[in-house]
């Protein structure tokens, strides 16, 4: 360089100049290794991702499903006032009882039958609409004269067709 | 004065998720942005009084912008895939700039650092031999020019770094009050007041720690506190504290004022869950008192002794280093302990020891700078200038 | 870089679980035929293509005046999605307004065991459930300021979460004003009601929908000119919870009160 150019005393902020594009293209190239695959396929964010929800497993099959094996509890059930009531919302869900490969059981189902069961739906609240069938347990025990035993609703209702 | 509450939370809303560490990283950008400023003052507006500390600020911000994203990392649930805000970038998200800020104003400082720095890089390789030459060397970037004329570039480069770090430490502190200032859900933290609050009281703490750490690092050095210079510091502390007082007040003001049905909540928030760190310590402890104390100091300067000058501001600083961090604590915590049901409280929050993001980790965390900067001390003296007696003063 | 797939049909693999679930129901009884993840490529002839995500829209109505309380959607909730303990994708709200004075409300474990009575001395005159679940939004807050494009909406409406890419930061839940959000304790990532993606996409309904004996919960599909839940929203008063937020919530209410948030 001419030793009478003023820039000869720069130099040294081209070298930093240098180094800084440097380090800013390395950060730009590398950022583009680690972005996923299928980012921005339908937006900014993973589009594997959508897929992975919709992988995830159905652990609640509904009644029919239970129909396959307990036709005569279903037809029964089907027919009474708890006909809303799904299977699986008193028993949990199927995928605890059958194994969705070959159908085989795996487990009882863990359903408890006691008066707290029925009570979840059935226990007079302030805050349930008045219409719905609610009862005071004591009381209508003690109207019936019976005793107040844990499953003491099952003595004259069959939950899967009550009345 | 408010109606007893039902205490009904959201069933999520149990845990105070942004933690201590929360609270922690709006405190040190805000430390940054300040040390900044004053190194500013000498840089791009000429302030001669602040020459004594120009390098030494500088150096402070660098050493704890270097740790200001810790307490983030420590805080997230998947710090290793902390990487994907630069990756990924969501730009609808106030912290995606995060990254961007970040990177871009520790680029800056860094080069600034280089400029200020750079006639004693080339001197300490020029002295040395082995490999610590060699290091200086490649610091140097293998340029050994310290002519008059270089040296005038480097100034002005330095001025030109030091004017583009401005709204750039604006805009990184900025954005940590805009984070919390955007987020509608949240009536405590939901106003446009946010940022402009964070700025201010950010100037208020890096004025502060400098005042502080100079007077620190002259005892140890031997060296003579320079009156000017904590006049000066203690003058635009007065002013910047001022400020951010009162714009804290008037935020609660406006609320209690238009008795917008969050008051409710927030009113109770300020006089019983946070009643000692938002009464007691930001507005009293934290706010009256340094408010008189600096009044003393910038009022009666004339008539000071420099060690009562010295003291009292010291004093103030301390005081005010405390305000800072327990304003951070009111919003970060503060904004967290009601539910969004607006009908109750969560438990009061009291960071363990020991846990990931406990006291110890903070401490940690927070005593990482002053380790870097007496490593930095070490290796480029942040006062070499004044002990070769170029000072005018 | 971008590996294409069919954009109309975001799917994890070539099967159509929609056509075994119906299949059971008409089945030779015996075996339960409930196969539902089979290996890649073993299923012939079923295209992929069953699934047409710019044909949908869900919403979601609920209806407070029919809701009994009975905690069975949280419940099922919990068991379809294995949401951790203590955290809630759906939860019920029970409120008891006196004619004076300051509405109780409550909400023991999310609803999820049924609630007990209430015993005050107040006046109560107005009382009701409020079931809650995520309100996918969509003008929604929380994929706003998701920092990393972890959080989004997919094209039919619903919000989602990318458990491989969130970094946990917390920002979605400060920012979800309705409490629907949840840092998961087992993977540390954002987590919330997905709107049972994995069944809607299959033809079926949400657990929680699914579940509810009284159809106070019910799933609607704003592209579909014969879904009941169309009616509903086009002919009758219909609120959405904080409406002067401008989220734009998809969740619809029926007979919302005042007191609810």
């Amino acid at each position: 360089m001419d030793p009478e150019s003023p820039l000869i005393h720069t130099k040294h902020v081209f070298r930093a100049a240098i180094l800084l594009l440097a380090v800013i293209g390395s950060l730009l190239l590398g950022r583009s290794l680690f972005v996923p695959d299928t980012w921005g396929e339908f937006g900014w964010y993973r589009g594997a991702a959508v897929a992975e929800h919709r992988a995830r497993p159905v652990r609640h099959l509904g009644d029919e499903s239970c129909a396959m094996c307990h036709d005569a509890e279903f037809a029964e059930h089907a027919a009474g006032v708890h006909a809303a009531v799904r299977c699986e919302l008193c028993h949990g869900p199927l995928v605890l009882h059958a194994n969705l490969e070959d159908g085989e059981k795996i487990a009882d189902m863990p359903v408890r039958r006691s008066r707290e069961l029925c009570e979840l739906c059935h226990r007079k609240l302030d805050a349930r609409p008045a219409s719905f069938p609610q009862i005071d347990v004591r009381e209508h025990l003690t109207e019936q004269g019976a005793d107040l035993t844990p499953d003491a609703c099952f003595d004259c209702h069959d939950p899967h067709s009550p009345y | 004065m408010f109606p007893e509450l039902t205490g009904f939370l959201f069933p999520n809303d149990v845990h105070i998720h942004w933690s201590l560490m929360i609270v922690l990283y709006p405190y040190i950008t805000g430390l940054v942005a300040g040390a900044f400023l004053v190194s500013s003052l000498y840089h791009v507006f000429g302030r001669d009084e602040f020459k004594p500390l120009g390098r030494f600020a500088l150096a402070t911000a660098l050493c704890f912008l270097a740790v200001a994203g810790l307490p983030l990392l420590n805080h997230l649930g998947h710090p290793e895939r902390a990487i994907n805000i630069v990756v990924t970038p969501n730009f609808t998200s106030a912290m995606a700039g995060f990254g961007i800020l970040y990177a871009s104003y520790f680029i800056i400082l860094l080069f600034e650092v280089w400029f200020v720095f750079r006639v004693d890089i080339i001197e300490t390789a020029a002295r040395s031999r082995g490999f610590k030459r060699r290091l200086f060397s490649i610091l140097a970037l293998g340029v050994y020019d310290v002519s008059p004329q270089s040296q005038a570039v480097d100034k002005r480069i330095t001025r030109i770094l030091a004017a583009i770090g401005i709204p750039m430490a604006c805009l990184l502190h900025g954005y940590v009050g805009f984070l919390f200032g955007a987020v509608k859900a949240n009536p405590w933290w939901s106003t446009p007041l946010m940022p402009v609050i964070f700025l201010f009281s950010a100037m208020v703490s890096g004025i502060a720690l400098l005042i502080v750490l100079y007077q620190i690092a002259m005892k140890l050095k031997g060296m003579a506190i320079d009156r000017y210079a904590i006049a000066a510091m203690s003058r635009w502390l007065w002013l910047f504290m001022i400020m951010s007082l009162t714009l804290e007040l008037l935020e609660i003001m406006m609320l209690a004022y238009e008795r917008a049905e969050e008051w409710e909540v927030i009113g109770h928030l300020l006089t019983h869950q946070l009643s000692f760190s938002f009464i007691s310590l930001q507005m009293i402890g934290g706010g009256l008192v340094p408010l008189i104390l600096l009044g003393i100091v910038v009022l009666m300067d004339r008539y000071m002794d420099d060690r009562i000058r010295n003291t009292l501001s010291m004093v103030a600083s301390l005081l005010l280093l405390l305000q800072v961090l327990s304003m951070r604590w009111n919003v970060v915590i503060g904004g967290q302990m009601f539910s969004k049901s607006m009908r109750g409280f969560r438990e009061a929050y009291v960071p363990g020891m020991f846990e990931k993001e406990g006291i110890l980790a903070a401490a940690l965390i927070l005593f990482i700078p002053f380790v870097l900067l007496v490593i930095f001390e070490r290796v480029l003296p942040t006062f070499r200038h004044l002990e070769r007696g170029d000072d005018p003063a | 870089m971008n590996r294409k797939s069919d954009p109309r049909s975001p799917r994890p693999d070539s099967f159509s679980r929609r056509e075994f679930l119906r299949s059971t129901s008409s089945a030779a009884a015996g075996a339960l035929a409930i196969v539902l993840v089979l290996p890649e490529g073993s299923a012939e002839g079923v295209e992929g293509a069953d699934y047409d995500w710019s044909r949908h829209r869900w919403v979601y109505l609920v209806d407070t005046t029919a809701c009994i309380g009975c905690g069975s959607c949280v419940r099922a909730c919990r068991a379809e999605n294995s949401v951790p303990e203590g955290m809630y994708r759906t939860w019920i709200e029970r409120y008891e307004i006196p004619a004076e004075g300051e509405a109780l409300v409550d909400t023991p474990a999310g609803g999820e065991r049924g609630f007990d009575p209430v015993t005050s001395s107040l006046n109560v005159r107005k009382a009701f459930f409020v079931p809650k679940i995520c309100n996918h939004c969509r003008a929604t807050p929380c994929t706003q300021v998701c920092p990393v494009g972890a959080s989004f909406s997919t094209r039919d409406g619903v919000v989602l979460v990318d458990q491989e890419h969130c970094i946990g930061c917390g920002y979605c839940v400060q920012a979800c004003p309705y409490g629907s959000r949840y840092i998961n304790p087992a993977t540390h990532t954002a987590d919330k009601c997905t709107l049972c993606y994995h069944r809607i996409t299959e033809g079926l309904k949400t657990a929680c929908v699914e579940i509810c004996p009284v159809g106070a919960r019910r799933l609607g599909d704003r592209e579909d000119p014969d879904d009941p839940v169309n009616e509903i929203l086009a002919t009758r008063r219909v609120q959405v919870l904080q409406p002067e937020l401008l989220t734009r919530p998809q969740c619809y209410y029926l007979g919302l009160d005042m007191e609810v948030r």
